[in-house]
């Protein structure tokens, strides 16, 4: 496998899991996200930003380059993203959804932040 | 019965040479013929690829527009202008990468057509220069989007593609016909190729938005169903069918992967001058049905 295909790859997967952290997040309805607290519901939204923010780099950062800050993360993108889905698998309570996902976001966005 | 097999040997030798004689000199009119089934199956194929992008690009649009409208309610306001901006960004060129590959794809039909044409009238030497030019662009769309969706192809498939154009000296006679055929060779059988690979990832953007449409459905079957002062009406089981039959749908995604290496096969064939019985219209209804499903599904959902 070429390397070029290889970052395909690992870019693929990450955007995969941001997919389905993101589908948990819209799984939630408007009527529980009503019952949570202000502060929550503005959590709930601001992971959903930021999770559509990422995905959307991600896939046009097919369209260049990689450069290599970016490069050397990838594999740590990739890792964070499987452990963030894994834990959501078996979460149904809005709340625990959305805390979980803010615990892992900030490592997420971080490394997608340094394709330029 | 005693059975000569010197005799049989040789009869069996002179009839391969004959099937050979044949095929090898397939007259115009086969040709023709083959070149007329091909086109047909090409600009088909084409229309549902277009169709799929088309359906795509509505789709991200508008689910990109859905969150948005879901977080406006949540966001303090002096935090939406910025989140409005932001998701303009990343989306821009998302729409703009899908909508090149549209392009490309129209091209390819155009292309279909123009050989059809070719097919249709008696093999005309002059007739070839409206395709030639198609054929420039196709190929320069095919080195645009190899550059930026950063595709490379392994040995194999290098190898296959400059293939091509030596497996069109067999078949065609005509001079100019032949000529244009040889130099399309590679760059369709190179666009057919790009085709399978990017097909691959415009099937998990609306796997993916097609998994939120089902969602929703079912969100809004289930609170309508859980609520006892919601009056369960005939709209409520039709949304309810809906959801249930249309949920295997997207699984048909997979079959215009298949039907763009079917094409590539065809495209081989059709150049090698043997003859094709695959077909890709039952893999193109399946496609067809999903795009059907995830056009009206939105409306239900509304």
């Amino acid at each position: 496998m070429t390397d070029n295909n290889a970052n395909l790859e690992t870019i693929e997967t990450s955007i995969d899991n941001l997919r389905k952290m993101r589908r948990k997040l819209l799984s939630i309805d408007e009527e529980t996200l009503n019952g949570l607290e202000p502060s929550s519901q503005e959590e709930w939204a601001n992971n959903l930003r930021k999770i559509t923010i990422n995905i959307n780099k991600l896939e046009t950062a097919k369209l260049r380059t990689l450069n290599q800050k970016f490069k050397d993360k990838e594999q740590e993108l990739k890792d964070a993203t499987e452990d963030l889905k894994n834990d959501l698998v078996s979460l149904n309570n809005a709340i625990q959804v959305i805390r979980v996902i803010s615990g892992g976001l900030g490592l997420i966005t971080n490394i997608v932040g340094l394709l330029k | 019965m005693k059975i000569n097999h010197v005799f049989v040997v040789k009869q069996a030798v002179i009839i391969l040479f004959l099937i050979g004689l044949v095929s090898g000199c397939a007259g115009p009119s086969q040709t023709i013929k083959r070149g007329d089934e091909f086109s047909a199956a090409g600009i088909t194929y084409s229309d549902t690829v277009v169709g799929l992008l088309d359906v795509t690009i509505d789709r991200v649009i508008s689910d990109d527009s859905d969150i948005l409208i879901r977080q406006r309610k949540r966001l303090p306001e002096d935090q939406l202008a910025g989140a409005l901006n932001e998701q303009d960004q990343e989306l821009v060129p998302l729409v703009k990468m899908i909508g090149s590959f549209r392009d490309s794809t129209r091209k390819l039909k155009a292309y279909f057509k123009a050989l059809q044409e070719l097919s249709g009238s008696k093999v005309d030497e002059e007739a070839g220069p409206a395709a030639g030019e198609l054929v420039d662009s196709i190929n320069s769309a095919n080195k645009t989007i190899k550059k930026s969706e950063k595709i490379v192809f392994n040995d194999k498939e290098k190898d296959a593609i400059s293939n091509l154009a030596s497996l069109a000296t067999k078949s065609v006679k005509a001079k100019k016909i032949h000529a244009l055929i040889e130099r399309s060779a590679p760059v369709i059988g190179e666009q057919l190729l790009l085709h399978e690979k990017l097909l691959v990832r415009i099937k998990k953007i609306l796997e993916d938005s097609y998994q939120i449409e089902m969602n929703n459905l079912h969100n809004k079957i289930r609170l309508a169903y859980v609520d006892k002062n919601h009056k369960i009406s005939d709209q409520w089981k039709a949304e309810r069918k809906t959801w249930v039959t249309t949920q295997f749908f997207v699984q048909s995604l997979d079959n215009s992967i298949t039907a763009s290496k079917v094409m590539r096969e065809k495209w081989e064939v059709f150049l090698s001058g043997a003859d094709d019985a695959e077909s890709i219209a039952l893999l193109l209804a399946d496609v067809n049905k999903f795009l059907a499903a995830a056009r009206s599904l939105k409306d239900v959902e509304k």
